[in-house]
């Protein structure tokens, strides 16, 4: 590792070089950043992986379980494990998906799942991201730039090769190919992710497109080719639900392909991931995923949640209100490290204000304790530092489930921040997870 | 039980050729409970190939395009309804209908306007209390709404149309414990289409007109149900090219 | 992979059209200087208009310092080499990410030398960077057609700068021969009067050339 100290300055030039940036809007304009990059990467054993990546395919097998039984039968709520309420709340259930059954019944093609180790060793899962999840492109170039760049570093270190990602992608898209190319749709170059976008274009081989260059016709997906019009057989969406067909979702959206829907609905063309995966990503459901493997897998749960508390249940609410101070408050609504509450860095005021909030709304919000989580060293000049540091991993479902060696290790600069988060400022890590 | 021969004709005329039009479509009625299909006849003009799919909500969807320029976009729908609303089979209530939907949201005022009306007895009874104080509340004017037109901004405005009668009696009796959802199509008689609503009571769904305060029978067919006039829309189009538009519908049922 | 609409293939040519604006134009800077030096009587207002950007400079001195990076002036190398750039970002998986990556280095190489005293030697590296580019996609675009059409970009721009440079008519037929050649090769639409009336340009043999007239049938030659 003392190879990649050593050559930081080469592989940030490398970076920049290949335009590893994130685009952000400030005062509406749009600007584009290199992502920082810190090059002590995070180590995952053999062993542990071996833990995580059993446990990540469960809990994702279980999730798209429950999204083809949430557009499907409703068993899990018939049978009165999952309160209809948290299901049918859920700003991410979209009823114009009832009764869709997609290619080879995958809802959740790429997954990404967060997590934290505590510093006892353990793994809790964060939450899970079954919408598009960002960032699995960053680490993949990192590792291609850092192999350049210090050459005896990964000669000394077993590490598993991360840079099959795009072929990774690739089966998945294959997979629920229903006949035609692979598209990958993107809202356009002033989005957050284009590098990303463009990126995973290359490395899996299919075409970037925009809405203009893709139409529906006969109740099938095409891409406007100059040598004719190409039939599109699945389609890595990167741009959200209610923007994906003026027809059928946001009538104002610019964006999206009018009768996309009704072409997926018939089995013409796959979506990657599948439109209102939000109800099984959502703050509220994450807490019933444990139990969702149970029911739906008969397994006992590999990976741990954080302690988690629903003020929904009476006995949950008590706890809550008794242990506010203790407790990181996360409203439901809210998205990407935004609605995140500390109880002890509340005032008085706002406390009271927050517990009446919760006693109206108890359904809005959920409760964790706060886990201390591990630190992982930063390079500083010529020392390092320590902050905290959450990974991201991705599971990628087709005919089988496969997790990604590797992930998106993001941290934070600021020692007191518990969020990590790329659109809250930070920097990502390249994730290693040993061969032996 | 009622036997009703419907037919409609909706005509959209464009000021200028459009070079494309996307066309997702909700006028084909369906059966449902309380309501058989014995025939339909459904038409495009221009004449194009169309999907005919159900949608989430169990109603019919003909979507398609027509990808030459026209100026002139015509869909006829004609057939034979059985209608016997009064012994609807029991469906499972869907939980997306007790809770507020894009366009039934209330606020402040109609919150106190809800507790004024005093809703007592049956569920129903509290249904038709309901419909009578909007019935009585509300101005029925043309023209004052559009469909986008929330329920919070009709009953601000004390006026509207019947889309907008039933999104205000929507956001209320969900507000009051009563599940409610969205539904149109063509009443007996001459006119343009009409939007009413449904409550839910003792495990199946009756048809309740705030625009008309009354019970809704057996003299009506449904084309649509849904969460509100967003999952309703009988005609939705997306068109390249700057025309201005003007749409006309003409409507007739008869009674067998 | 490979498959492009008419939307990637406009971006194709500009991309071309303006890697070539970029490198004509450190070659004009050059040549400022080179006026400069010679202490010739320099006309920069003239020499604006020729180049197509507004006359704002108060000498030769200051043209060499804004032309090549002021962001906030139209028409300057920095605005084309962001275009470029720009252009083959959403070009990426046709142009692999490694030709992207010199385009990213003629951006960064203009930044770097906006920064150094001798800005001439380090204007070098941009012109380095486009000639990687263009070996870069030579090398590695599969197509024929995608590679012919930022050919023909890079042609059409070239030959805006020849004719207005008094480049001889011998030079000029010589550029509108090799664009024509690009042109059939390439997936671009093109205009036959306009295309009717370089093919005469090419096969006559009379020294006549209207200058204002074949640049802009060269210009509008491509419906882009």
């Amino acid at each position: 590792m003392k190879g990649l100290v050593a050559n930081v300055g080469t592989i940030n030039k490398q970076l920049a070089r290949y335009g590893v940036k994130f685009g952000i809007y400030k005062n509406n304009e749009f600007h584009e950043r290199l992502f920082p990059f810190d090059p002590l990467p995070r180590v995952i054993t053999a062993a542990e992986w071996s833990v995580l990546e059993k446990g990540l395919i469960q809990r994702v097998d279980a999730l798209n379980a429950f999204l083809g039984d949430i557009y499907g039968e409703k068993n899990i709520i018939k049978d009165g494990i999952v309160p209809e309420d948290f299901v049918y709340l859920s700003s991410g259930y979209l009823p114009q998906c009832e009764g869709i059954k997609p290619p080879l019944g995958v809802f959740s093609h790429i997954s990404g799942i967060d997590l934290v180790k505590g510093k006892n060793g353990t793994w809790y899962i964060l939450e899970d991201n079954l919408r598009v999840p960002s960032g699995a492109s960053y680490p993949l170039i990192a590792r291609d730039l850092c192999r350049k760049c210090s050459v005896d570093t990964f000669k000394n270190n077993k590490v598993k090769d991360n840079r099959d990602y795009g072929d990774l992608l690739k089966g998945a898209m294959d997979a629920v190919n229903t006949g035609g190319i692979n598209v990958i749709f993107t809202p356009g170059r002033y989005n957050a992710a284009y590098f990303e976008h463009s990126y995973l274009a290359e490395k899996s081989g299919s075409v970037l497109a925009e809405s203009q260059e893709l139409f529906v016709e006969d109740n099938c997906l095409y891409y406007r080719s100059l040598e004719g019009n190409l039939k599109v057989g699945s389609v890595y969406r990167r741009i959200s639900d209610e923007y994906l067909d003026p027809l059928c979702f946001l009538q104002e959206s610019l964006i999206g392909i009018p009768n996309l829907m009704s072409a997926y609905r018939a089995g013409n063309v796959a979506i990657l991931n599948a439109p209102g995966n939000g109800v099984a990503d959502d703050k509220g459901i994450y807490y019933f995923v444990p139990k969702m493997i149970e029911y739906y897998l008969q397994e006992k749960p590999i990976l741990s949640n954080a302690p988690t508390y629903l003020p929904f249940y009476e006995a949950d609410q008590k706890y809550v209100l008794e242990n506010m101070d203790k407790l990181v408050i996360k409203d439901v609504a809210e998205a990407g490290g935004y609605g995140v509450l500390f109880g002890n860095e509340l005032s008085p005021e706002k406390l009271e204000e927050l517990k009446a909030t919760i006693l109206a709304e108890p359904r809005r919000f959920i409760a964790q304790e706060v886990i201390d989580f591990e630190d992982l060293p930063l390079l500083e000049g010529d020392t390092t530092i320590e902050r905290k540091a959450d990974l991201r991993a991705f599971v990628l479902s087709g005919t089988e489930t496969k997790v990604w060696p590797s992930g998106l290790t993001r941290f934070s600069r600021n020692p007191d921040s518990f969020i990590v988060n790329s659109s809250q400022g930070g920097g990502f890590k390249d994730t290693w997870v040993l061969s032996r | 039980m009622k036997i009703l021969q419907f037919e409609s004709v909706t005509k959209l005329q464009l000021s200028e050729p459009i070079s494309k039009h996307y066309f997702l479509l909700r006028s084909l009625p369906a059966t449902f409970p309380g309501q058989r299909i014995r025939s339909a006849k459904f038409e495009l003009f221009p004449e194009v190939p169309y999907t005919l799919q159900k949608d989430g909500f169990g109603n019919w969807m003909e979507s398609g395009s027509i990808p030459f320029p026209h100026t002139e976009f015509v869909y006829k729908v004609s057939g034979i309804a059985e209608v016997s609303e009064l012994d609807r089979e029991p469906e499972h209530l869907h939980p997306m209908y007790k809770h507020p939907s894009h366009y039934t949201h209330m606020n402040e005022d109609m919150i106190e306007f809800l507790e004024n009306v005093h809703l007592r007895g049956t569920t129903l009874a509290k249904a038709m209390q309901l419909a009578d104080a909007i019935y009585w509340y509300m101005k029925y004017k043309a023209g004052v709404t559009s469909t986008l037109t929330t329920a919070i901004e009709a009953f601000t405005q004390k006026a509207g149309v019947c889309q907008d009668f039933s999104h205000v009696f929507i956001a209320m009796a969900r507000h009051a414990g009563i599940p409610a959802r969205y539904a149109n199509g063509l009443p007996l008689g001459k006119g343009p289409s009409h939007a009413w609503t449904e409550v839910y009571v003792d495990g199946t769904w009756i048809g309740v007109d705030p625009t008309r305060n009354r019970l809704v029978g057996d003299d009506y067919v449904r084309f649509c149900i849904g969460r509100d006039f967003l999952d309703c829309a009988l005609e939705r189009g997306v068109l390249f090219g700057s025309a201005s538009q003007s749409q006309s519908t003409m409507t007739h049922v008869i009674q067998q | 992979m490979g498959a492009i609409t008419l939307n990637k293939n406009n971006r194709l040519f500009w991309l071309g059209r303006y890697a070539e604006r970029v490198y004509q134009s450190v070659g004009i800077v050059a040549k400022m200087q080179d006026m400069m030096l010679d202490e010739e009587d320099i006309d920069i207002d003239a020499f604006c208009s020729k180049i197509g950007i507004a006359a704002i400079f108060d000498s030769p001195e200051d043209f060499c310092k804004r032309y090549p990076f002021d962001r906030s002036l139209q028409g300057s190398i920095i605005c084309a080499a962001d275009d470029m750039l720009g252009n083959g970002m959403v070009l990426r998986e046709l142009l692999g990410s490694l030709t992207l990556s010199y385009l990213q280095m003629t951006v960064s190489a203009l930044e770097l030398a906006s920064k150094s005293k001798s800005c001439a030697v380090e204007l070098q590296w941009v012109l380095d960077d486009i000639m990687a580019f263009r070996g870069s996609y030579a090398e590695f675009v599969e197509k024929t057609s995608t590679r012919n059409t930022i050919r023909c970009g890079a042609s059409v721009e070239r030959l805006g700068t020849m004719i207005r440079f008094d480049a001889t008519e011998l030079e000029i037929r010589k550029e509108c021969k090799k664009l024509l050649h690009r042109l059939e090769r390439s997936g671009l639409d093109h205009d036959a009067e306009q295309l009717a009336y370089i093919t005469e340009f090419i096969s006559s043999e009379e020294e006549n050339l209207n200058r204002f007239e074949l640049i802009s049938k060269v210009e509008s030659l491509f419906q882009v």
